[in-house]
């Protein structure tokens, strides 16, 4: 891979990959290590991709499968969390809830975290990596039948989720 | 007759195939209920779209100083080699434990062509002065990689380089030392 075509991949693709990497997994850091290594493994690549677009959808799906991990990280962090709740003293919980309240940015993030992971990644390749249904399927591995339910279930779920949450905040 | 929720989210992807994409959109032209659901999915999609996001212009900077870092050493080697990346934030205190798991999991080294073994050391992707010092290894002797190490930068990325011929074996659970993990 030569370094200036790389640049201008770069140049041209870091911002949709960064974005799609850090509405998946809710974390800035954590997106970026998916981007570091999604960028190293494109580096590594021996056959070269065709054009811009498919260099995104390669990307866009290095990115997807490395966020898996995260995202059984992720689960198992609220797990813990929520045992500690169970467990502790109402002071301490408040303590983690604070934690948790801190790393959450926006309304949008949060709502978009509860979806099940499945509808999520759909839905952020949709809004975010701008892609087709035909692409999204390619990308996840599933139907494009499939990506079309996932974008809706996904769709109804996240502006329940927003209508509760702005209806909750006193 | 109203198309389903879900043919109207297709719709609003563009994903309804002619002729029924027409069809659909003669029917809400006059069809207040599909107008005020197709209304919902363009809101929701205007505030994902306007939700704000971290600044990652630095950090995304230092990732592809990094890549192109890569690629550089990769040029200067005629060798090939497989690398391995490893985020370790390196305590001066920790560091001996650190390296107790490091070894672990990534191998035990039988170097055949040990000349060609080296560390890359540079500053983590979220610093904005970007350094990188190769350190040759000579042999597999880790005291003398701990001793390279000690006195570094407390929060350093490191590289290892293992020459191609060299013989690995790998056990233990990599997990262990994911960046990511070590930082959550
Ligand atoms: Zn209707």
């Amino acid at each position: 891979m030569p370094e200036k075509g790389f640049d201008e991949i770069y140049k041209a693709l870091n911002n949709v990959i960064f974005k799609v990497a850090f509405r998946i997994v809710g974390d800035q850091d954590a997106a970026m290590d998916l981007c570091h290594e999604a960028f190293i493994k494109y580096f590594e690549r021996i056959d070269p991709l065709p054009d811009l677009d498919q260099t995104k959808y390669w990307l866009i799906r290095v990115v997807k499968n490395l966020s898996f991990n995260f995202e059984k990280k992720r689960l198992r962090e609220i797990k813990g969390i929520n045992k500690l709740k169970e467990n502790t003293q109402p002071f301490t919980a408040s303590h983690e809830e604070q934690v948790i309240k801190q790393e959450i940015k926006s309304d949008v993030q949060e709502a978009l975290l509860k979806l099940p992971y499945n509808l999520r990644v759909v839905l952020v390749l949709k809004e975010y990596g701008k892609m087709s249904y035909k692409e999204i399927g390619e990308s996840v591995g599933i139907s494009e039948g499939n990506v079309k339910v996932r974008v809706f279930r996904a769709r109804e779920k996240l502006a329940q989720l927003l209508k509760e949450k702005i209806n909750y905040v006193p | 007759m109203c198309p389903d929720f879900e043919t109207l989210s297709a719709f609003f992807d563009n994903e309804i195939e002619a002729p029924h994409d027409r069809q659909i959109e003669e029917h809400i032209r006059s069809c207040a209920a599909c107008q005020a659901k197709l209304e919902e999915y363009k809101q929701l999609s205007e505030m994902m779209a306007g939700d704000p996001e971290p600044d990652f212009a630095a950090g995304m900077e230092a990732v592809r100083l990094s890549a192109h870092s890569l690629s550089r050493i990769k040029k200067v080697k005629t060798v090939p080699f497989w690398q391995r990346r490893i985020n370790i934030p390196v305590p001066a205190l920790g560091l001996a434990a650190l390296f107790v798991v490091f070894l672990g999991v990534v191998s035990v080294l039988n170097l055949t062509r040990t000349a060609d073994a080296s560390f890359a050391m540079k500053t983590r992707p979220d610093s904005s002065i970007y350094t990188e010092d190769k350190i040759p290894v000579e042999d597999q002797d880790l005291e003398k990689i701990m001793k390279a190490l000690e006195g570094q930068d407390l929060n350093r990325e490191v590289i290892f380089h293992i020459p191609d011929e060299s013989k690995t074996f790998n056990f233990g659970e990599p997990a262990l030392i994911k960046a990511s993990d070590r930082k959550r």
